[in-house]
């Protein structure tokens, strides 16, 4: 049984030499749309496009499919080969059927006949799709009767007796069927093909060796290919890379010759991909049918699926916090690892991009095209290090919808085989919102959940809104389980806030852990491997005799406040200590320039692998963000940290677990606390007490990258 | 910040009443076109587009928008809330733009200009996308309560839609308004801006669009709209009724109707990736076939 049956089938007559072409009609009655199929020449009949007729019928197109003279249940004439016979056969059936307009999409030979076709009746073609062109680039002109005489002679030389078949008259003329299996097998040389073999070895069974010549010898001797200049309407050129029977060379040769055509080239595909891969085709055709050109940017390539050898990870990292760039990079490594050959791109935007260059990682070119969240974010920062993130993260639907709509152009194009969103919100809250968007597996990363409420003096308005934030994402999560393959918490379950999600809903500590694989903390970096303390502090220039206090303050321009506090009440400092020098790291975001020079106050702009200098230091002063303030606990080095005023993240998720950690409470200073005489205070107290801090265990990029490692 | 500053932003003149439009055209001319954001209803500004702008120009668009007069950097006369002000305001934009046809994107009470420039100006206007269009060809959208300039004993409801109500206590207004808009589950902050972008509007103002509003030609000019036309409507809209756009859809066979299931009365600002996506297939499907599309294609909002 087919798919489809045929609405109607029948004959149409040449007017010119009297030869029925036996054609079939899909679809629709009265459509506005029609879709004509051409046969490959003589090889495949009208059955060659049964993966495509049922899907084009179904889509609202009438589809007609016919046999090439020759073939089928057409008649088969001895002479009359000629592309002007078989243009005139198409007309007569477009007549037959009263079609007034159609696409046409023909393979191999087709284009000889629909290209004259297009030129010389523009009403009736509105698109071509020539799919593994035959162009015959080679005859510039018309051959004259003598050439035709020579080239029959050439192409029926004698064959050697037990020579194998090739394509040469003489074996069409006696072994046909072995010819046909041979040239079946060589044009379908993507790896288990054989049902299709099987199909086209038996629809060539459907004409005549000799008949087979004869079409050779005319399709060739008639026109030599001027109406590619005069093909009116789009035309797309569909070639697998690999074809052996028509290089791919000659494609592209063809898609330069025709102006304005489009290439799509499918890559490790033979000759026929619209059997072999006939649901990306169909899409394709489709697109190109009802679009007319594709969107500016959109790949023209897609490699098929077998052919894809090594595995693609998208990693998506979000900008806001240097420190999820570097547990993301250690992540990956891990992961390449585990996953020999993958590949993996970021998609990712500065400062989290001056990561992933020191790393020597792979950035995707439509990162450049990311709506910039770190500038929204510090452009919302209040005058007194204030930040409220989540009110900023609010603030940012427009830029988290322009950039998920980058990440869904980069997937569409791409096939990864998973995704991987480090707090990527976007990512994450767009997927729950439209899950049929979702076509790899999706790995989620992040070191808390739920949104806090920071600010009391507004009748309660934030309460209510973080709380409702919450709900949207609990319920996204509880009622589309399958849009995150793996939500890893960054964190052990202690390091979970005794919080709720708000009124009326669960603790955090309860719901957290039946959603998520509690990953550990991913340190990136063995406190270990620092080697000797002496050379270590050598390597920066801090001396034995002398104390080094270095104050950071992540990726963004949002601590430039407090960058200036501290170095303004470092002379205060230094008359208690006064073997204190103080070292200020910028970062990537943040001109040192605009800072004050003060006496015994160093500036640094980004400093690659931070943790290195933290660890030499005899203290620091650092902002509240977990990465930083964890890479201190993980070196044993004392701190004092300002966790942003409003920053839910900071005062609440990062503080209550650096006070699991050991960290002294004294150590978190408010930034209304943070005057010149308390700041040189609390330092010189940092400095003579030593740090108890519980150990912070490796293995979390190992344990995060097994995970995701499942997935692949 | 925004996702995507203007390219260039300016003033258009409204040549008939002098009314200033300030404008704001997003990335280069392009091959694709022009799309234009038309304002809907003043109670809000050009901003409502916010979730479409950056992702029209990212596809090649150029796009276009303007403040409503009567809010944002626009002219508040104290009359000329008509239909007819309206299409001529898009008009001056285009001239002032130098855009000679553009596909629309009209959003409720935009859809009654957005008829008006398809008809009108044809010439203009190769496409035509309504959002939960508040045109009305036979009966009213709704009878309110009480009737719009008399003081309504209950502020209740619809009874809030009220002139003298909106003298009183236009922010009551505005807060119920923005909730009414968005009846899926978790829209605070698209309510939040709404109420935002009406902050400083006047009640004056805001009864003088509803008086000026009468268009009884409607009946005629509304199945003259040839363009392709794409109709976007939530089957949860609670201010302009999803029967009311397939009544008025059975007058234009070419259009195609999208219902968003779950949705209220502004899906493209609470499920902008299915909208854009939709979009972005009808404005760059070919206009060279005579396309019936079809009828109707119902999407449901994840969360209903």
């Amino acid at each position: 049984m087919r798919a489809l049956e045929p609405r109607r089938s029948g004959f149409a007559v040449n007017p010119c030499d009297g030869v029925r072409v036996s054609f079939e009609v899909f679809g629709p009655e009265d459509p506005a749309r029609t879709v004509v199929f051409a046969p490959a020449g003589l090889f495949a009949h009208g059955r060659l496009w049964k993966m495509q007729v049922p899907f084009f019928a179904h889509a609202g197109y009438r589809v007609v499919t016919y046999d090439a003279r020759g073939s089928g249940r057409s008649d088969r004439p001895d002479t009359g080969y000629t592309p002007q016979r078989f243009e005139e056969d198409l007309l007569a059936i477009l007549e037959t059927e009263r079609i007034e307009r159609a696409a046409f999409v023909g393979m191999t030979w087709a284009l000889r006949w629909l290209g004259p076709l297009a030129a010389r009746r523009p009403d009736l073609v509105s698109h071509i799709v020539t799919v593994g062109t035959f162009p015959t680039f080679q005859n510039v002109r018309a051959f004259t009767p003598e050439e035709v005489a020579a080239n029959l002679e050439r192409f029926m030389a004698p064959v050697q007796p037990g020579s194998p078949v090739d394509w040469r008259g003489v074996d069409i003329r006696d072994r046909w069927h072995e010819v046909a299996a041979w040239q079946a097998n060589e044009d379908l040389l993507e790896p288990h093909s054989t049902k299709a073999i099987e199909d086209l070895t038996g629809w060539a069974q459907e004409t005549e060796g000799r008949h087979m010549i004869a079409s050779c010898l005319e399709l060739t001797s008639g026109d030599p290919n001027d109406y590619f200049a005069r093909i009116p309407c789009p035309v797309l050129v569909l070639h697998g890379e690999l074809d052996p029977a028509i290089a791919l060379e000659t494609a592209v040769r063809v898609h330069e010759a025709i102006q304005g055509s489009q290439l799509v080239v499918f890559e490790g595909s033979g000759h026929v991909p619209v059997v072999r891969d006939p649901v990306r085709s169909n899409l394709v055709i489709k697109e190109f049918i009802e679009r007319g050109q594709p969107a500016p940017g959109r790949k023209q390539t897609w490699r098929r699926a077998r052919s894809r050898s090594k595995k693609r990870a998208l990693f998506i990292s979000s900008p806001i916090g240097l420190g999820h760039s570097q547990r993301d990079v250690a992540i990956a490594k891990e992961l390449r690892r585990l996953v020999p050959g993958l590949e993996v791109d970021w998609l990712a935007q500065h400062p989290v991009t001056r990561v992933l260059e020191a790393n020597q990682e792979r950035i995707h070119p439509a990162s450049r095209r990311l709506a910039g969240e770190s500038p929204h974010i510090e452009s919302l920062m209040g005058a007194d290090h204030e930040l409220n993130v989540f009110q900023a993260i609010r603030e940012m639907d427009e830029i988290l919808l322009a950039n998920f709509h980058v990440f869904l152009d980069v997937v569409r194009e791409e096939p990864y085989d998973v995704w991987v969103g480090d707090e990527a919100w976007e990512v994450d809250y767009y997927l729950h919102e439209n899950p049929e968007l979702k076509t790899a597996p999706f790995a989620w990363l992040t070191d808390f959940v739920g949104y806090l409420p920071m600010v009391e003096d507004d009748g309660g308005r934030e309460a209510f809104v973080t709380a409702d934030y919450n709900a949207e994402m609990i319920e996204q999560v509880e009622r589309f389980k399958r849009v995150r393959d793996a939500a890893i918490y960054i964190g052990e379950e202690a390091d979970i806030v005794p919080d709720s999600f708000g009124p009326d809903l669960p603790l955090i500590r309860d719901w957290l852990p039946e959603h998520y694989d509690l990953g550990g903390y991913v340190r990136y970096f063995d406190p270990a491997e620092l080697g000797n303390r002496t050379d270590l502090r050598a390597e920066f220039g801090f001396g034995s005799d002398e104390k080094v206090a270095v104050a950071a303050v992540g990726g963004t321009s949002v601590g430039a406040t407090l960058l200036r506090r501290i170095a303004t009440s470092f002379p205060l400092a230094r008359e208690r200590m006064p073997d204190l020098r103080l070292e200020v790291v910028c970062g990537p975001r943040i001109d040192p320039a605009t800072l004050p020079r003060i006496e015994g106050v160093e500036y640094h702009g980004y400093v690659h692998d931070l943790y290195r200098m933290l660890a030499a230091a005899d203290a620091a002063l650092v902002q509240g963000g977990l990465s930083t303030t964890m890479e201190l606990v993980a070196a044993g080095v004392p701190f004092l940290y300002f966790p942003l005023t409003n920053h839910f993240e900071q005062n609440r998720h990062v503080a209550h677990r650096l006070e699991r950690y050991g960290v002294p409470t004294w150590a978190r200073v408010p930034f209304t606390q943070a005057q010149p005489e308390e700041l040189a205070q609390r330092l010189e107290r940092l400095v003579q007490t030593p740090t108890t801090y519980r150990p912070v265990e490796g293995g979390g990029a190992t344990r995060a990258a097994e995970r995701i490692a499942a997935l692949l | 910040m925004r996702a995507l500053e203007p390219h260039i932003t300016g003033y258009a003149r409204n040549a008939s009443d002098g009314v200033e439009l300030y404008y704001e055209v997003f990335g280069e001319e392009s091959t694709r076109g022009t799309v234009l954001c038309l304002p809907t209803w003043s109670l809000v500004h050009s901003r409502v587009w916010k979730m479409q702008v950056t992702f029209l120009v990212r596809l090649g668009y150029r796009v276009v928008t303007f403040d409503g007069r009567g809010n944002g950097r626009s002219g508040r006369p104290e009359s000329g809330y008509g239909t007819h002000d309206f299409a001529a305001d898009a008009i001056a934009v285009l001239d002032a733009a130098g855009v000679d046809r553009a596909a629309l994107l009209a959003f409720s009470a935009g859809g009654r200009w957005g008829a008006v420039l398809a008809v009108e100006h044809a010439p203009r206007v190769d496409r035509v996308v309504l959002i939960a269009p508040s045109v009305t060809i036979s009966k009213p959208l709704r009878t309110l309560p009480t009737p719009f300039t008399e003081r309504p004993a209950q502020r209740d409801g619809w009874n809030k839609y009220n002139a003298v109500h909106w003298r009183e206590d236009l922010a009551d207004f505005r807060r119920w308004f923005a909730q009414t808009i968005f009846t899926e589950p978790h829209s605070t902050k698209g309510q939040d801006d709404i109420v935002t972008w009406s902050d400083d509007i006047t009640p004056d103002m805001l009864v003088a669009t509803v008086l000026e509003s009468s268009m009884p030609w409607m009946r005629d000019l509304w199945p003259r709209i040839a363009q392709p036309l794409l109709v976007v409507h939530g089957d949860e809209d609670a201010v302009s009724s999803l029967q009311n756009t397939r009544e008025l859809l059975a007058h234009l066979p070419q259009a195609r109707l999208a219902v968003f299931e779950g949705s209220g009365h502004a899906p493209h600002v609470r499920d902008p990736v299915r909208f854009n996506l939709l979009v972005e297939e009808f404005l760059s499907s070919s206009t060279g076939v005579q396309v019936r599309e079809q009828s109707e294609g119902a999407v449901s909002h994840a969360s209903a």
